[in-house]
């Protein structure tokens, strides 16, 4: 799945905040940002973990629901377009979209996952 | 106090006609305005503005339209705080209220017991004193029903040029069940925990009314009702009461069709703007690890989605 901003993008921003000029203690939003770094560099390293997996998987749903070249920006025009309205192919594009957002929750915020 | 701080406590002495400003401190938590707090010895003020820099982004207004809004909803009877001075269309001034935005606090600490129970009922009454505020006496507005907004993202989405296959999913669904045309209302549009007001006795005020326009009254209710806004808890309304619980308590009759449809839409909605709050960061128009971090929260939104389209 896309995600945005990549890693290294993610990181750019923490070691932006960590460089920035600072005087004197920390104030309260200062802290509230330390712990948004924090949560930051945990979503990077999870995705160093899953996403290869998580990856692999999505392109061999998405080869078995639309074809072996097909893209996720195919999908996305033919749902746009209405060709998944209804029957087995919903539900086939439902189950292939539940098991890649699964995947990316594990990365981004694994405690938002129901049980 | 910080220099800057300085220069900003002088600026507002003079706007006020102050005697003294004391306790200038700037609140946490708001990744899109700048909230401050401040006293002249006697009573207490908020400052509401913009960062420096930040343009007004879709579907917002601007800060001065957003007082005069705030003020015809209270005038109308909606617990909203009492606008002191609009200083310019960046900034505003209004009374200071005692009382809690924190969420887990309003859903953990025993002293809020009350206001727990109380929650359906004050939302719900506030909402339709909000949706009854009389035309008149506010400033234009755009008109936002499910087709405008629809329009809306649609737009942000392709200059984003996300692929998003489930946004996709959610936008078409909202495009076929749109619900009938419905006599337009002020809705205020980001009513939900974390913009409300609370004390131990129940709701003091809707804050944050930037996203304010005309559109359908169910909006709100469906808002409140995203998982993103109980902050953890089971419940639907904001952690503290239930989907039937919150319909039942609005006083004049609603279609909970019609409430479900927008829990959906602001549920796809609260996904976009974490994209939106991503491209501040990384256009460099605001840049902040803050707006970086809220890009990868557009997942829980997708997760969500998909439990409740599929």
């Amino acid at each position: 799945m896309e995600a945005i901003p990549s890693a290294e993008e993610l990181i750019a921003a923490v070691t932006a905040f960590r460089e920035r000029e600072a005087f004197g203690a920390p104030s309260a939003h200062d802290l509230y940002l330390m712990r948004v770094a924090e949560n930051v560099l945990k979503i990077v390293e999870r995705e160093a973990l899953l996403k290869p997996t998580a990856e692999a998987a999505e392109a061999a749903r998405l080869a078995s629901l639309l074809g072996p070249k097909a893209k996720a920006s195919d999908l996305a025009k033919l749902i746009r377009d209405g060709a998944f309205d209804e029957g087995t192919q919903r539900r086939a594009l439902i189950a292939h979209l539940k098991a890649s957002v699964v995947d990316q929750i594990a990365i981004d915020n694994p405690k938002w996952a129901l049980p | 106090m910080s220099w800057a701080n300085d220069r900003l406590a002088e600026e507002l002495k003079a706007a006020l006609g102050l005697a003294r400003i004391e306790n200038l401190v700037r609140l946490s938590g708001g990744a899109s305005r700048e909230t401050w707090a401040f006293g002249d010895g006697t009573r207490g003020y908020i400052l509401r503005r913009d960062p420096a820099g930040a343009g007004g982004s879709e579907g917002t207004v601007d800060r001065e339209t957003e007082a005069r809004v705030i003020e015809a909803a209270r005038l109308a009877g909606a617990p909203a705080p009492k606008i002191v001075k609009i200083l310019d269309p960046h900034a505003f001034v209004m009374e200071r209220l005692a009382g809690e935005t924190d969420p887990r606090t309003i859903q953990r600490e025993p002293s809020f017991d009350v206001a727990r129970r109380r929650f359906a009922e004050d939302c719900a009454g506030a909402l339709a004193r909000i949706h009854a505020t009389p035309f008149e006496g506010l400033p234009k507005l755009s008109l936002m029903d499910a087709e405008a907004q629809l329009s809306l993202y649609r737009g942000i989405l392709d200059r984003f040029g996300a692929v998003r296959p489930i946004f996709e999913l959610a936008m078409r669904w909202l495009l076929v069940h749109r619900p009938a045309a419905i006599a337009p209302v002020l809705v205020h549009g980001d009513f939900r925990l974390g913009n409300l007001l609370i004390g131990p006795n129940g709701l003091i005020a809707a804050l944050d009314w930037e996203l304010a326009h005309f559109g359908d009254p169910a909006e709100d209710l469906g808002w409140l009702l995203v998982r993103s806004w109980r902050f953890g808890a089971k419940r639907e309304a904001g952690g503290l009461a239930s989907f039937e619980e919150l319909v039942a308590a609005y006083p004049r009759p609603i279609d909970p069709t019609r409430v479900r449809y927008w829990q959906i839409f602001g549920t796809f909605k609260w996904g976009v703007m974490c994209l939106i709050q991503a491209d501040r960061h990384l256009s460099g128009r605001q840049a902040s690890l803050e707006h970086a971090a809220i890009g990868r929260r557009a997942s829980e939104a997708e997760y969500d989605l998909m439990n409740l389209l599929g």
